[in-house]
């Protein structure tokens, strides 16, 4: 039991080097993908089910453009794909150091103020009104 | 000399007063919650350095501390909380809430991983996962540990649900268009 217990310590000591690992290697792939082909243009990006149905838009629509865009630092085009994506990447990140990287313990109140009650129900006011607005304006 | 009690993982019970020394046969994991004289709160066994030596059998057993940072820990009255130290042995439950206060960590309210599909997966099914991520946090903000424990669940279930719907309405695509295509010949 002990040494069982000394062993699972001695895991944690690298504390966060296995997610850093795989989170990064993730992205990489991601990002070469994304880089290197343009989902407009290519016929196997997976098209969005939702808009494939109801010809509507949904909130993630145009998001794989807007990350090709953004790779290629076309930041306006980017913007014009899905702009509620390129707001939400800072907004992610934050939350992603919060949630797996120890965030949420170092700083509790940070943590209350950006993912807290309030802040969900804001976010989830402004996908719905997102998702309402760009259909109302581009149909 | 310093005495320890403890929460046993398995049975909620609070257990002691003991030694350091006498802890190392108890079944102490760094997630065991642990108070001793001059704590503030109680605490997860794992963040004490001087219980280190539990988890780590190289580290040597340190020296019991002296009788002078032995002060009682401050009694919460706006909270109406007891004194832990009173009442060993006693049943820790879930509805005597004010007792969790500070044990029980908030649930996992799956927010970060809503957003993500919803945003960058195209799943619209996961915004029921931002609703549920709500509830987890007012649930807990009232101290329904359970019910807010619950509203995790649901996040959770709503959250991979939308993973899970993608390839699903992808096949379903699929065998339709070749039934399309099958039809016109």
């Amino acid at each position: 039991m002990q040494l069982f217990r000394s062993i699972k310590n001695r895991e944690t000591m690298p504390k966060y080097l296995i997610r850093v690992i795989v989170i990064g290697c993730v992205l990489l792939l991601a990002a070469i993908i994304y880089f290197l082909f343009s989902p407009a243009e290519s016929a196997y990006f997976p098209q969005c089910p939702f808009h494939r149905i109801t010809g509507f838009d949904c909130p993630g629509c145009g998001s794989q453009r807007a990350i090709h865009h953004l790779l290629h630092f076309r930041l306006k085009d980017a913007f014009a794909s899905n702009p509620l994506l390129i707001l939400a990447i800072p907004y992610l990140i934050i939350g992603i150091y919060f949630e797996y990287f120890g965030g949420k313990e170092k700083y509790p109140t940070a943590r209350k103020t950006l993912f807290g009650k309030r802040a969900i129900v804001i976010v989830l006011i402004l996908i719905v009104l997102f998702w309402i607005g760009r259909n109302i304006s581009f149909s | 000399m310093l005495k320890y009690y403890y929460i046993d993982d398995i049975s909620k019970l609070q257990c002691g007063p003991f030694t350091s020394n006498e802890l190392l046969r108890k079944n102490i994991s760094p997630e065991t919650i642990v108070w001793r004289s001059g704590m503030a709160d109680w605490a997860e066994a794992g963040t004490l350095q001087e219980l280190n030596f539990l988890f780590d059998t190289k580290a040597p057993v340190p020296q019991d501390r002296r009788e002078e940072q032995q002060t009682p820990p401050p009694i919460r009255q706006q909270q109406n909380r007891q004194n832990p130290t009173y009442n060993s042995g006693q049943r820790y439950q879930y509805d005597d809430q004010h007792k969790w206060d500070g044990i029980i960590p908030m649930p996992k309210n799956w927010l970060i991983e809503s957003i993500l599909l919803t945003i960058f997966c195209c799943s619209p099914i996961s915004l029921v996962g931002i609703f549920y991520a709500v509830k987890v946090e007012t649930l807990y903000g009232k101290r329904e540990y359970e019910a807010s424990q619950e509203a995790s669940r649901k996040a959770k279930l709503w959250t991979l649900w939308g993973i899970a719907f993608l390839p699903v309405i992808y096949m379903l695509l699929f065998i339709l268009g070749l039934l399309a295509a099958l039809s016109q010949y």
